[in-house]
């Protein structure tokens, strides 16, 4: 048993914190908010390929470094803590996980490869819930002569609208049977979504009787997508807990700053204890999204509950961290001028994807035998 | 990070697990799961047999020294134990207060005879110990101590008054903060005084608490006397070894709580299993966020853990005692609120006694103030932790 952070996991750490301070400030932030995808194609080719990022956890024989989702998390959390516009989440925390779940050895080695380059982009769309029971899928699957025929509508695709490829997960249209199929952007009807959260591009993906070969069905059905939804809840949640700390760090530097009655606010009870208790999620925060990711590492059947747990805290935390972060700024902290209502967006759109608290307590639930 | 326990670490909770199953279905079925949460006083003369029959199999102690008759267990092992002793059923501890809070202190602070007189025999559970810190005046603001000690003929004399002090009714020693110096102020003056319970000076007198029973007494010094060589870590050096042993309290002890508290969270997913209440959708979500709760605070602790083998205290360290304290407080609403209309109903055949979790939920409400209020807890996380100014003290 040993469960603290290796002198590599705290090497890569201060390396994207030292890189993302740089390039992920808040005037970049406020940029890749006004553009079209939500990131900037040469920032992304720096992150994936100079920086290593897309290649970080794809196995070795697809050209990645094959490291470790604990390893992932670390880059997602700090991500999170700077709000880094980019293609990074969707596309291998969804997309490529997908295909690592569930694809076959020839569609992992023609497409892992190039993500693992930075060169393609993907993404995952199965539902409009942002849950994804069985229920939640939206697509409908129907096998033709030369492959399949696809159909449906799913919102709040991450990246739905600029990723290269695809992933779609499907039901049979009689048997309800669940299988995911690789799908290329040009095939579908794509449309980015006006939303609250600006650090994010989410999009409408839309197919309506459309033909795919019979190489684009992947191998997994459906324990593979719970188990890849699973694994990118877990990573949600690491980005939460950057966004969760970042307000804890910005609410005590502001408290220590802001003098009001003859003394820095921070000196207050009434903001210690908001702090302290910030901190306490925080720090539990850690705890639990690292544990989770050290499951994925595991492979065991943890994950069921590990992640539901991670979700469900994480985002809940990050919602409460956020809000406090605003409450601890006054006034400035409803302007639009300070990056507080940047947290406080991101932690709410990252509260519903993928299933919101109460649904992945639901999960934990029927985990439990309930 | 390796989240499964080594080989040499199954094959010890193996080990543990034969022993505590055997003997706790053997000669000493009758104190399985006995002396809980506001339970403490249950079976007591048996179960202070089975803390001596524990020494005597060198399972009281296997965190200390081999030399001191421990088996010098890494903190896995003592986890590993302590998981065990809650899985099996294991009564609630009675040595653990001189075995996990003076033990340490006298090894740390203590001299070669202190340790030679007062180490075996706590380890054996021939001497059992109460903490005399609190006082009527000195609560979350311990430093405030006015019970005072003077050394007269050789000996220190005591006068003043002690309060919430658990087992003082059946222990023989007390570790005990006390104004050395006259006029001295705050932590400035104080020594750990080493005192025997039986005497003509010491008066115990119960408090009756909110369940109906009395498992915390006020405790009166009025002329009580103890040698002069039973000052731990020299006069005028009290706080620091005060100090230190709160150290122990709200770290290593807290580790066996949350097998503890699985069984009680078992104990209500069955209940509400068994009542329909499982099928309240809203209850569901209670009980999964326990769920998540408890499982949270082990991630937490074996983070800790292995900072702590690695003789690192990060942050993580001072959550744990305002996580736990907090959750086990809404554990015991729940408990009730799963209970429903029949979590009104105490036990019928008697006076007034709780039923178990009944006893839970009411007790529960002093986890949130003892060993550190959660608004104590928050300034030490605000001033330690975050580094903000520390409150001003009052002239």
């Amino acid at each position: 048993m040993n469960f603290s952070f290796s002198e590599e996991h705290n090497l890569i750490r201060e390396t994207a914190k030292g890189f993302l301070a740089v390039s992920s400030s808040n005037t970049a932030v406020r940029e890749w908010m006004e553009t079209d995808k939500g990131y900037e194609d040469a920032f992304w080719q720096t992150l994936a390929c100079e920086m290593g990022w897309a290649m970080l956890a794809i196995p070795e024989e697809y050209d990645g470094l094959g490291m470790g989702y604990v390893e992932l998390a670390i880059i997602m959390e700090e991500m999170g803590h700077r709000l880094t516009g980019s293609p990074l989440f969707a596309t291998i925390c969804q997309g490529a996980q997908a295909l690592i779940q569930g694809g076959t050895g020839r569609q992992k080695a023609e497409l892992l490869p190039e993500i693992a380059m930075g060169t393609k982009t993907a993404t995952l769309a199965f539902g409009a819930n942002g849950s994804f029971g069985i229920d939640d899928i939206t697509f409908e699957w129907m096998p033709t002569e030369t492959g399949y025929n696809l159909t449906g509508k799913a919102s709040q695709v991450i990246d739905g609208a600029s990723a290269d490829i695809i992933i779609v997960a499907a039901r049979h249209k009689v048997s309800r049977e669940v299988k995911m199929f690789i799908v290329d952007q040009s095939a579908v009807t794509s449309t980015n979504l006006k939303t609250m959260d600006q650090t994010r591009r989410m999009a409408s993906v839309e197919m309506e009787d459309i033909s795919v070969g019979k190489d684009a069905i992947l191998e997994g059905g459906y324990d593979e997508f719970v188990k890849v939804c699973n694994i990118s809840s877990i990573m949600l949640a690491a980005e939460q807990l950057g966004v969760a700390r970042w307000c804890l760090d910005a609410s005590v530097t502001y408290s220590l700053d802001r003098v009001q009655f003859g003394r820095a606010i921070g000196s207050f009870q009434s903001i210690k204890h908001k702090c302290s208790d910030m901190m306490v999620l925080v720090e539990s925060g850690i705890s639990c999204v690292y544990y989770a990711a050290c499951v994925i590492d595991a492979g065991t059947d943890e994950l069921a509950e590990a992640a539901p747990t991670a979700k469900a805290t994480l985002t809940s935390s990050a919602m409460t961290c956020a809000g406090e972060c605003i409450q601890i700024h006054g006034g400035i902290g409803i302007t639009w001028e300070a990056d507080a209502h940047l947290y406080f967006k991101r932690a709410r759109a990252g509260e519903q994807l993928l299933g919101s608290p109460t649904w992945h307590r639901e999960q934990m639930a029927v985990a439990m035998g309930l | 990070m390796e989240l499964n326990f080594s080989k040499e670490e199954e094959a010890f909770r193996i080990e543990v697990r034969t022993w505590l199953v055997e003997h706790l279905n053997g000669d000493f079925a009758n104190v399985k799961g006995k002396g809980g949460a506001g339970e403490q006083l249950e079976h007591f003369d048996e179960r202070v047999v089975w803390e001596q029959f524990l020494a005597k199999a060198g399972w009281a102690a296997i965190g200390w020294p081999k030399a001191l008759g421990g088996r010098d267990a890494s903190l896995m092992e003592q986890v590993i134990f302590a998981e065990e002793y809650a899985n099996a059923g294991g009564p609630g501890r009675l040595a653990h207060i001189g075995l996990e809070l003076a033990a340490p202190t006298i090894m740390v602070f203590g001299t070669d005879e202190q340790k030679a007189r007062f180490l075996p025999k706590i380890r054996d559970a021939e001497e059992m110990w109460c903490q005399g810190f609190s006082e009527p005046g000195a609560g979350s603001d311990l430093s405030n101590i006015r019970t005072k000690a003077t050394l007269v003929d050789g000996q220190w004399v005591i006068e003043g008054q002690k309060t919430w002090t658990s087992h003082a009714q059946h222990s023989d020693w007390c570790f005990l903060l006390c104004r050395t110096e006259e006029g001295s102020k705050n932590h400035k003056g104080l020594s750990f005084l080493l005192v025997r319970m039986d005497q003509a000076g010491v008066d115990v007198r119960p408090i009756k608490q909110l369940t109906g029973d009395a498992e915390f007494n006020e405790v009166f010094f009025d002329g009580a006397v103890t040698a002069e060589a039973n000052v731990v870590g020299g006069v005028g050096n009290g706080w620091k070894a005060a100090m230190t042993t709160l150290t122990f309290e709200r770290g290593v002890s807290t580790l066996a709580q949350q097998a503890n508290f699985r069984n009680e969270l078992d104990e209500i997913i069955e209940l509400a299993k068994g009542n329909g209440k499982a099928k309240d959708p809203l209850i569901r979500q209670r009980l999964a966020e326990a769920e998540m709760g408890l499982r949270v605070q082990r991630y937490n602790a074996l983070r800790t853990l292995t900072n702590a083998d690695s003789g690192t205290f990060s942050r993580e360290g001072y959550i744990t005692k305002i996580f736990w304290a907090t959750w086990h407080r809404e554990l015991g609403k729940l408990a009730m609120d799963v209970m429903g209309p029949e979590a009104e109903l105490i036990c019928q055949d008697e006076d007034y006694k709780m039923q178990r979790l009944q006893n839970l939920f009411l007790f529960s409400r002093s986890d949130t103030i003892y060993a550190g209020t959660n608004q104590v807890q928050r300034n030490i996380i605000a001033e330690r932790a975050l580094q903000m100014p520390k409150e001003p003290r009052g002239a």
